[in-house]
């Protein structure tokens, strides 16, 4: 009889008997058992029996076409796998840094643009270091501005003077200018410094030397000859021979503005600022005196002049007395 | 007729010819496996392609410690419990349901031939569909573990160590295993029988 204690063993036993999994004493050992044990024997026949059935079970074959699907799913999956690093990773990668830097383009261009036009109306003169040198003037360098249909300007006598410039005043009353202006070379000290004045055909020249202090209060004291003038012109001499700003109808304060900048490059600057400012706005002559246009000053200008430099010959300015 | 290992190498080096030989070598045998475990033509078959991509994908890894066999075989298998997990089981009281005349004669004679009284050959029993049938529904009332245990050694003829390695189990759990689901199988005919 079987003890069903040992059941689960016991089917174990059986059902590796029936696979041969048994070591040759076990199998003997079940072998024997079932020879004596018809219950064993019955349970062993059904097992054997039950194998056999589902051994016998009739194999599913494969769809036809599987195996052309398996491989289309993987072709597939190959490029689904691929398309993604080819796009995301290199070409997409790429378009989208491209499209960042279009972008990004489109937004600087026309603040770049803005940036230069704004510079080209407000910006310094000339720009320092080179930087941009010849866009303002298609790349030749400084601008030299000569009064059309007049004779080359003198060059300023001082080699470098920190104001170096020519002024032309047209009056049909050169006598009395003349007079005024000789006058005032007196008043101010500067007849010692400057040799006597030149005359050919209808110009008189008279070159004027001295600290700037001195050669401002000259240009002070000639605001009372203004009205003699037709018209005055300035041209402003850079600290290199062929940087020059000329400013139409310059005007006495304009003059003493630029006198009084701190450095050439500020000087510059600001001569060019009058000049621009003179020509869309002609304020020569003046109706009263006071019709002046604004002076700009850079911020300090005056306090950062060292007062030990009081009487150093620092300015040059010729006056050139013209009859139109 | 090139042996697995010769084909395998050559699938490594991006053989297309011989990717297709192991396929067509091999479709039927995972699909029958398949089919026995899940019970569904679809599911079967799509779950033989996904064996077979999951192969190609994973060949660079295959080291050879393993038969190739057994190694797909694994493939299946893992992809078909999941499966299985995710259905919903068939209930039992669905095979216990009312007998039709034919499939009532059927029963009859799956109990002889189980009651050895029967002179039947199991391979001509089995061309019955209505046996075929009650077998089938039989083996998806058995837990997924034990179902599979079966059909890998009964249906599909592995070793004990062949199961073992793809199911990634012990020698020792593969015999147990094998010797509940023969028992639990034969309770549930003798019930349905």
């Amino acid at each position: 009889m079987i003890n069903e204690d040992d059941k689960p063993s016991l089917d174990e036993l059986l059902s590796a008997y029936l696979d041969g999994q048994l070591s040759e004493r076990r199998h003997n050992e079940i072998k024997r058992m079932a020879g004596h044990d018809p219950e064993l024997a019955a349970r062993l026949d059904a097992l054997a029996r039950q194998r056999d059935l589902l051994q016998a079970m009739p194999v599913e074959k494969a769809p036809s076409g599987l195996a052309q699907d398996i491989l289309a799913c993987l072709e597939r999956r190959f490029i689904l796998e691929q398309y993604p690093k080819i796009t995301r990773t290199s070409a997409g990668a790429k378009q989208l840094f491209a499209r960042r830097v279009v972008t990004a383009a489109a937004i600087l261009l026309p603040i770049g643009v803005l940036a230069l036009v704004l510079w080209q109306i407000l910006g310094p003169f000339p720009l320092p270091d080179g930087w941009f040198s010849g866009g303002r003037n298609g790349g030749e360098g400084p601008v030299v501005v000569a009064p059309a249909g007049s004779d080359p300007l003198p060059v300023p006598t001082v080699p470098y003077a920190r104001f170096s410039a020519v002024l032309e005043l047209q009056t049909e009353q050169t006598r009395a200018l003349r007079s005024h202006l000789e006058k005032v070379i007196f008043i101010n000290g500067l007849q010692e410094l400057c040799p006597p004045p030149r005359h050919e055909g209808a110009t008189w020249t008279y070159v004027i030397r001295g600290p700037s202090a001195r050669v401002g209060a000259l240009l002070d004291d000639l605001r009372d000859a203004w009205s003699l003038c037709g018209g005055a012109n300035l041209t402003l001499h850079g600290p290199e021979v062929t940087q020059a700003v000329r400013i139409g109808d310059v005007t006495i304060g304009q003059i003493q503005s630029l006198l009084a900048q701190p450095s050439d490059l500020q000087r510059l600057w600001t001569a060019e600022r009058f000049a621009r400012l003179n020509a869309v706005r002609p304020v020569f002559p003046p109706a009263d005196g006071g019709g002046e246009p604004a002076k700009p000053v850079l911020a300090g200008g005056h306090e950062i002049r060292d007062p030990r430099a009081e009487d150093q010959v620092d300015a040059s300015l010729v006056i050139l007395l013209k009859r139109p | 007729m090139l042996d697995d290992a010769v084909l395998v190498e050559r699938c490594q080096k991006g053989d297309a010819s011989a990717m297709h030989r192991l396929i067509v070598r091999y479709q039927d045998r995972i699909y029958n496996v398949i089919h026995k475990i899940c019970q569904n033509r679809d599911d079967a078959a799509e779950l033989t392609q996904e064996t077979f991509v999951k192969f190609i994908e994973n060949i660079e890894s295959f080291r050879g410690h393993s038969t190739f066999y057994t190694w797909l075989f694994r493939i299946a298998v893992n992809l078909t419990y999941n499966h299985c997990r995710r259905r919903v089981r068939l209930p039992m009281q669905s095979i216990h349901a009312p007998l039709r005349p034919d499939q009532a004669e059927a029963a009859g004679r799956l109990e002889a031939y189980l009651a050895g009284q029967g002179g039947d050959d199991p391979v001509q029993l089995v061309q019955d569909r209505e046996i075929g049938q009650i077998v089938l529904r039989s083996l998806a009332c058995l837990p997924d573990d034990q179902r599979i245990v079966l059909v890998l050694r009964d249906m599909e003829g592995m070793t004990y160590a062949e199961i073992a390695e793809a199911l990634d189990v012990e020698l020792g759990t593969v015999k147990s295993r094998l010797s509940r689901a023969r028992a639990a199988l034969r309770d549930i005919l003798k019930s349905v029988v």
